[in-house]
């Protein structure tokens, strides 16, 4: 249960971080309310991230899914820094 | 939803509860009792200082000017007033001290000082327990405790979302189940459901709420890094939070009148100023800020800064548009201390805060029942665990009950009162825990628990009687009605414990004990 919960809290803050970045540099809305945005929204994901952990029966069950899905979302968080750096 | 995937919650919900249910206990205790901080401090300090409230209060400034004439004030740094209202009847001004010859900077100053006479009757940190009660729910009074605090509250939004996970089809259907013919096993269990369903929204509000205060720099980080290069007074200024700051000139200045200004602000705002910042205060590049509450909006706080040489509000450092960052952190504040409303809603907040020790209890229970019978969970464990939860639970609320007894007994002039009351309380604390630790008996312990608790409110009230009887009735007679409202509401809940005490006293008599697991 320690690993689960270790690798869960992980996971969930990489994944709302980069999904949250994502979200700040892709909606066209005013920078004020993006960062409202994602301040709360990000804990949800990082809550619900972790609540999928642990209704998995093993920790491999469990990053079958979350891998790709941050994976993905990093990729596009390079992206589109690059993109807007240039 | 599959069998497995609602063990795998389950086992989740209940291993994470044991891990955090006593500090998470904590929290929701002093967070229970930190929504009657007004009421509680006033209890504290209106008895031996009384006041007036039908009587007119000087102006600020004249009182600001006295006390300034007293003491060796570091004008260079910012003055903090906090105005006398209807939650809080004195002038509180925080006041930074000049440096002694050996370049010691001194503590600040803490001064309360009396609205109507304006002397400075003591400092602020005489009665220091509500603040830490206060302190005590926001960072347990640890050492980097917000962040503690922080996973603890993260820890919890995912025991709710696992508790609905293993609750979500039964969520509606077994809402007011409870089976008091049962065995206590099931008794617990539908306290726990019943209370976890009710408080549910609730709960989830603190939850994420708390999260946001406490672990809001984290959540932040990488748009801090990455988007706005760590550059975080970027970053401030976007979110509202701009820090407007000035270089003294060294020119002195005379100061605008600060009764005549708030009184202006609050007609032109619709606002009511609650306090004051004053930076370089005499000199000519001083900056007066304004902090208050709006009067036609919900919860929306007003923050202006007044440029003392532009004798006006300068629009370059007080945008005319509000900004829904500032704006929402500000209304999530209101919503988790109940500010934005009266006494009725936050006794009902607090009822729910502590229906949620109730599920920690009981949940506590629950789990240890279940697991002590497991044969790779060792029985010194197990029992540790059992001690910790019932020390924990029952120790803090003694502690409150002698801090609350030490807080209204100590004299107030006494410099070293708050770290006695801070001292016995972590001490009650301890000892409750090596009881409990010693106890075989869980019922027993809970009793006996309830009438200590009991005994201390009521040596309490005998204080506020025997050493404030008059003052009280002539608090209510004159517009301070919570004194006594606090004094009476530590009676009822003394009687309270009582009859609990004497009913779990009777149905230990008709059920067996329930044993530690040896």
């Amino acid at each position: 249960m320690w690993l689960k919960s270790i690798v869960a809290l992980l996971m969930g803050l990489l994944i709302n971080a980069s999904l949250m970045l994502n979200l700040t540099l892709t909606l066209p809305l005013a920078i004020d309310v993006l960062l409202l945005l994602g301040y709360i929204l990000g804990f949800v994901i990082w809550a619900g991230v972790m609540t999928w952990f642990y209704c998995c029966v093993s920790l491999r069950q469990a990053l079958r899914p979350c891998t790709p899905v941050l994976l993905v979302s990093v990729a596009l968080n390079v992206l589109l820094l690059l993109g807007e750096r240039q | 939803m599959k069998a497995q995937t609602l063990r795998s919650a389950l086992d989740g919900h209940g291993w994470l509860g044991i891990f955090i249910s006593v500090p998470l206990f904590i929290i929701f205790w002093a967070g229970s009792l930190t929504l009657f901080y007004p009421e509680l401090k006033k209890w504290a300090e209106l008895p031996q200082f009384p006041v007036d409230a039908t009587q007119a209060v000087l102006p600020v400034d004249q009182v600001l000017r006295q006390t300034l004439a007293q003491y060796q004030v570091d004008h260079s740094q910012t003055l903090f007033l906090v105005l006398p209202d209807e939650n809080q009847p004195w002038y509180q001004f925080y006041l930074p001290q000049l440096a002694t010859e050996n370049d010691v900077k001194p503590d600040m100053l803490e001064l309360l000082v009396h609205p109507v006479s304006g002397e400075v009757v003591t400092t602020a940190e005489q009665f220091h327990f509500a603040d830490f009660l206060y302190k005590l729910h926001i960072d347990l009074q640890l050492p980097a405790g917000d962040y503690i605090v922080g996973i603890i509250t993260l820890l919890f939004m995912v025991i709710i979302f696992t508790g609905v996970v293993v609750q979500f089809k039964k969520l509606f259907s077994h809402f007011f189940l409870y089976r008091a013919d049962k065995t206590p096993r099931y008794q617990l269990t539908d306290i726990h459901n019943v209370i976890g369903v009710i408080s549910l929204p609730y709960s989830f509000i603190f939850a994420l709420t708390g999260l946001m205060f406490n672990l809001g720099l984290i959540s932040q980080l990488v748009t801090l890094t990455l988007v706005y290069d760590g550059d975080r007074q970027r970053l401030l200024a976007d979110a509202g939070f701009a820090r407007v700051v000035a270089q003294p000139s060294g020119q002195v200045q005379q100061m605008p009148d600060l009764d005549q200004l708030i009184a202006d602000w609050e007609q032109q705002q619709n606002a009511d100023a609650h306090s004051v910042r004053l930076n370089h205060y005499g000199d000519k590049n001083a900056l007066i800020r304004l902090i208050g509450q709006h009067n036609d909006n919900f919860a929306q706080r007003i923050d202006m800064t007044y440029r003392v040489r532009d004798g006006q509000f300068p629009p370059e450092i007080n945008p005319a548009q509000r900004n829904a960052f500032a704006d929402g952190t500000r209304f999530l504040y209101a919503l988790h201390f109940g500010h934005f409303a009266g006494v009725d809603l936050r006794i009902i907040y607090s009822l729910l805060g502590l229906g949620v020790c109730a599920i920690i209890v009981a949940g506590n229970m629950l789990w240890l029942n279940k697991y002590s019978k497991k044969r790779d969970i060792s029985p010194r464990v197990c029992r540790l665990l059992q001690a910790t939860t019932l020390g924990g639970c029952i120790g803090i609320v003694l502690a409150t009950g002698v801090g609350f007894l030490l807080e209204r007994t100590l004299a107030p002039a006494w410099l070293g009162r708050t770290p006695v009351i801070e001292t016995a309380f972590a001490i009650t604390l301890l000892l409750s825990m090596l009881a409990a630790w010693c106890s075989h008996r869980a019922k027993h312990f809970v009793r006996q628990g309830m009438l200590v608790c009991a005994l201390l409110l009521l040596l309490t009230v005998a204080g506020d009687v025997l050493m404030f009887g008059p003052q009280l009735l002539q608090l209510a007679q004159t517009g301070s009605a919570e004194v006594l409202a606090v004094s009476c509401s530590f009676a009822l809940l003394a009687m309270l414990l009582l009859w609990l005490a004497s009913r779990f006293r009777l149905t230990a008599s008709q059920q067996p004990e329930y044993q530690y697991q040896q």
